[in-house]
């Protein structure tokens, strides 16, 4: 069975097809933020962008994206939580299903649709009601912790289950509700799995583009308030790129391709070795 | 402890009006402009709907051109991609062991964690290169973008493919060896039609992710206005930036509806795809729990 | 004496474990030989080493000879010149403890290994499925059915469905792992029966738990311990009747 003497050529083909594809795209980009970083180097840790005079500073856009995805994942990942406590037990069990239900749509609706629908909707509500353009950190924000939450609440979800199937008698034979045995015994038995997934939905909230592009507002600046505009570095490439800015202005959109690569596999790296210690201790 | 469960129990009731509430606002909004437009005129506008079809006469104020787009993108997407991807799931769940395994399982996984503009940079990368060394008029245009949308979707066929294999019952593997099939022969007659309906289920799931992606094909060579796809070396519309692109740049009534209009037909589209996936997944699960 | 299988110092193991260790032996041709044994004893390892099924399970390894008579020649099956273990396969036919069909209908289970056989011919296995189906008494009853997907038919059907699979490809050897254990007493006789008017076509190896279907069915017996043989016996040797069980339960 694992004979390597009869392994279809096409399957190794396809193996070898994979690897080499992840491997090149790893070193292109990789190559490419180095020699970005060589070529302008400092100049491109600086807090202003501006291409015809030279200045191709990133700081702001670095700021923008660790700012965007640190408080998408406060609030999605907490909301997520609350989703699977909800799920499991602490809602009445029509609701519950229903929230679920929901949950499995929202994988399937495509990210630009959920911008473009925010951006008549969710944008004028803002503008309105607390002022400001209406693209801005907050908008972008909350439409962003929404996105991530069916990840990670799946993620989660799966955890709940089965550390709820293993204690629910001994429990329920203890005299526990059921609320009770989630907060008590599930909810820090599942402790690991549930850092384990803001990985995750870390992962995608730092990469996403589309969310940010049409929400944030795309201003190259610090900003301050939630009410302010910011240009995350996903939103920068993409702007840079589709307006054909040309010459120098690529080598920092290498380098902030490379920096998104090195998060994202980072995050995932962390994340397997957190499910893998889990696997070992169970 | 009360005022624990106390807290629990507030969050909880929070999340879920957060998430129910937001998201029947945003699909409820969509759904009251947009289904209304559903009709002839989003997808042909003003060009007779069979002329538009046969390609005769360009389609100027519709949707079409970037719906057939997106499918001819979505067709491209998958002929590159499937047979790579299923490929490497079947070598991930039955040929390789050890290192090997776990190398090729993290490098898919990573894979899977690219955002997708790192995607789309890397095609521009690439195109970059090929301008400096081997064809010097190089440029972006559906053929890339589907080979960057392939790198995008591979990770999602490669492990549906490898967990509907794995998922199938040893003794099937014994039985068809005990009855002299060979390697290649077992993997055609057995296990790929046994697994048949996961594997399904996945290319549904990359299908949807190669119709909603929008970041890769912004930086590989869609464009608003191009028409349908006139061959492989061609820019094309698409209907995800075709959105993308009306939120921001619509100039009257007429071309924000017909916005709305296309997202509703993503979102259908999507959905679809999506449904399909889910359910062949849960009959083959079905399937095989009720089977020794 | 004809043989049919010829054992030499054959040593099975599965990650370090030993499994069957240093055993030679020597089967009849005719008539059904029996491995007994307690679970554990290596019975089954023993029978998946005349097939080469051994090899397919993970962490293998494996030393010794094992020569089958197969077209009027003894053959060492482990060397490479002498057969692929698909050929092998093919002309030792094996039927398991659990019924394993394929899942697909009843046609296909039997038409599809035919089918893989290179230069075989379509109309030339709808005959060889009829007649495996009628020698294992299935064809009246699933004849109107062939289309319909073979685990909706009982556990005793599915057995000899599974049981015709493997007369279908005309083996010359037949390896029996328990063919019974899982099914209930009337679907057991009635698979017994069609063994017992088998057992001069084919040259038979069976493992079983069951003595008394042992005694019933086997004409040479062979008991194991620990992957090692205590005995080899044939009928003849025994007592007739109660004292031949009795003999057989202590050597268990």
């Amino acid at each position: 069975m694992k004979d390597n003497k009869n392994t279809p050529i096409w399957l190794k083909a396809s193996a070898a097809y994979v690897s080499s594809l992840m491997s090149a795209l790893f070193i292109f980009i990789a190559l490419c933020a180095v020699d970005g970083l060589m070529k302008s180097g400092p100049s491109l840790f600086c807090s202003v962008w501006d291409p015809e005079r030279g200045n191709f500073g990133i700081l702001p856009m670095i700021w923008a994206s660790g700012l965007l995805s640190l408080s998408s994942l406060i609030t999605g990942w907490t909301f997520s939580v609350g989703c699977c406590c909800f799920i499991h037990g602490f809602g009445p069990r029509w609701a519950a299903r229903f929230l679920a239900n929901i949950l499995r749509i929202m994988t399937a609706v495509p990210t630009v649709v959920y911008g473009f629908a925010s951006v008549f909707l969710l944008v004028p509500l803002i503008r309105n009601g607390l002022g400001g353009s209406g693209f801005s950190w907050l908008t972008a924000s909350i439409v962003l912790s929404l996105l991530i939450m069916p990840t990670m609440v799946l993620s989660m979800d799966s955890a709940f289950k089965t550390i709820e199937a293993q204690t629910s008698i001994t429990s329920a034979a203890l005299g526990f509700t059921r609320e009770q045995n989630i907060a008590m015994v599930v909810l820090p038995a599942s402790k690991q799995w549930i850092w384990s997934s803001a990985l995750l939905g870390f992962g995608r909230a730092a990469g996403d583009t589309l969310i940010p592009t049409m929400l944030a507002g795309n201003a190259v600046q610090y900003a301050n308030t939630p009410l302010d505009a910011m240009r995350t570095l996903t939103a920068h490439i993409g702007l840079v790129l589709s307006s054909d800015v040309g010459g120098t202005a690529y080598l920092s959109l290498f380098v902030a391709g490379g920096i998104l690569l090195f998060v994202s596999i980072s995050a995932n790296i962390l994340f397997r070795l957190m499910r893998k210690k889990i696997w070992m201790q169970g | 402890m009360d005022a624990r469960i106390k807290l629990l129990r507030i969050l909880a009731w929070l999340s879920a009006f957060f998430v129910i509430c937001s998201f029947l606002m945003l699909i409820g909004f969509l759904i009251y402009h947009g289904a209304p437009v559903i009709n002839t005129s989003l997808f042909f506008g003003n060009t007779a709907p069979l002329e538009a079809i046969t390609g005769s006469r360009p389609v100027w104020d519709g949707i079409w051109p970037a719906f057939i787009g997106t499918l001819c993108l979505v067709g491209l997407t998958m002929a590159i991609s499937l047979l790579p991807g299923i490929g490497c799931g079947i070598y991930l769940a039955r040929y390789s062991e050890g290192r090997k395994k776990e190398m090729l399982s993290m490098a898919v996984d990573l894979l899977a964690s690219v955002p997708s503009i790192v995607m789309g940079l890397f095609g521009f990368v690439l195109i970059l290169f090929l301008r400096r060394t081997l064809a010097p008029d190089a440029t972006t245009c559906i053929s890339l973008a589907a080979f960057c949308l392939a790198l995008l979707v591979m990770p999602a066929l490669v492990v549906t493919t490898r967990s509907s294999i794995e998922s199938l019952p040893d003794s099937l593997v014994t039985t068809g060896i005990s009855l002299g099939f060979t390697e290649q022969q077992m993997l055609l007659h057995i296990l790929i039609p046994a697994a048949g309906k996961g594997i399904l289920g996945g290319i549904m799931l990359a299908m949807g992710r190669a119709a909603e992606d929008t970041a890769v094909i912004m930086l590989t060579g869609v464009v608003v206005n191009s028409g349908l796809p006139a061959g492989l070396g061609s820019k094309f519309e698409a209907l995800p930036f075709l959105i993308f692109y009306t939120a921001a740049q619509y100039t009257d009534q007429e071309e924000l509806l017909r916005g709305f209009g296309a997202a509703m037909v993503l979102l259908m589209l999507s959905a679809a795809l999506l449904y399909a996936a889910s359910k062949l997944q849960r009959t083959m699960e079905k399937h095989w729990k009720g089977a020794r | 004496m004809a043989l049919c299988a010829e054992i030499k110092n054959l040593s099975v193991s599965f990650h370090g474990r030993k499994a069957v260790s240093q055993v030679s032996a020597e089967l009849p041709a005719e008539g059904i030989s029996v491995l007994l044994g307690r679970s554990g004893s290596g019975k089954t390892t023993f029978l998946r080493a005349l097939n080469r099924l051994n090899e397919t399970f993970q962490g293998y390894e494996g030393s010794g000879k094992v020569c089958l008579s197969l077209g009027g020649k003894m053959k060492d099956i482990y060397s490479a010149d002498q057969l692929t273990p698909t050929d092998l396969r093919r002309k030792v036919g094996m039927v398991f403890q659990i019924p394993n069909p394929l899942p697909m209908s009843i046609r296909r289970n039997i038409m599809l290994p035919l089918q893989l056989i290179p230069g075989f011919n379509r109309s030339k296995a709808e005959d060889r499925m009829e007649t495996a189906l009628k020698t294992t008494g299935l064809w009246e009853e699933v004849k109107d059915r062939l289309d319909t997907p073979a685990n909706r038919f009982s556990g005793g059907q599915q057995q000899r469905l599974c049981l015709a699979r493997t007369l279908a490809l005309e083996p010359e050897i037949l390896l029996l792992d328990e063919p019974t254990a899982s099914l209930d007493k009337k679907s057991s006789e009635l698979i017994e029966d069609y063994l017992i008017s088998l057992k001069n076509r084919y040259s038979m190896v069976m493992v079983s738990h069951n003595i008394r279907q042992a005694l019933k069915l086997g004409s040479f017996f062979i008991f194991l311990r620990e992957g090692k043989i205590v005995t080899a016996i044939s009928k003849k040797e025994l007592p007739e009747g109660k004292e031949a069980e009795k003999i057989m339960s202590d050597l268990l």
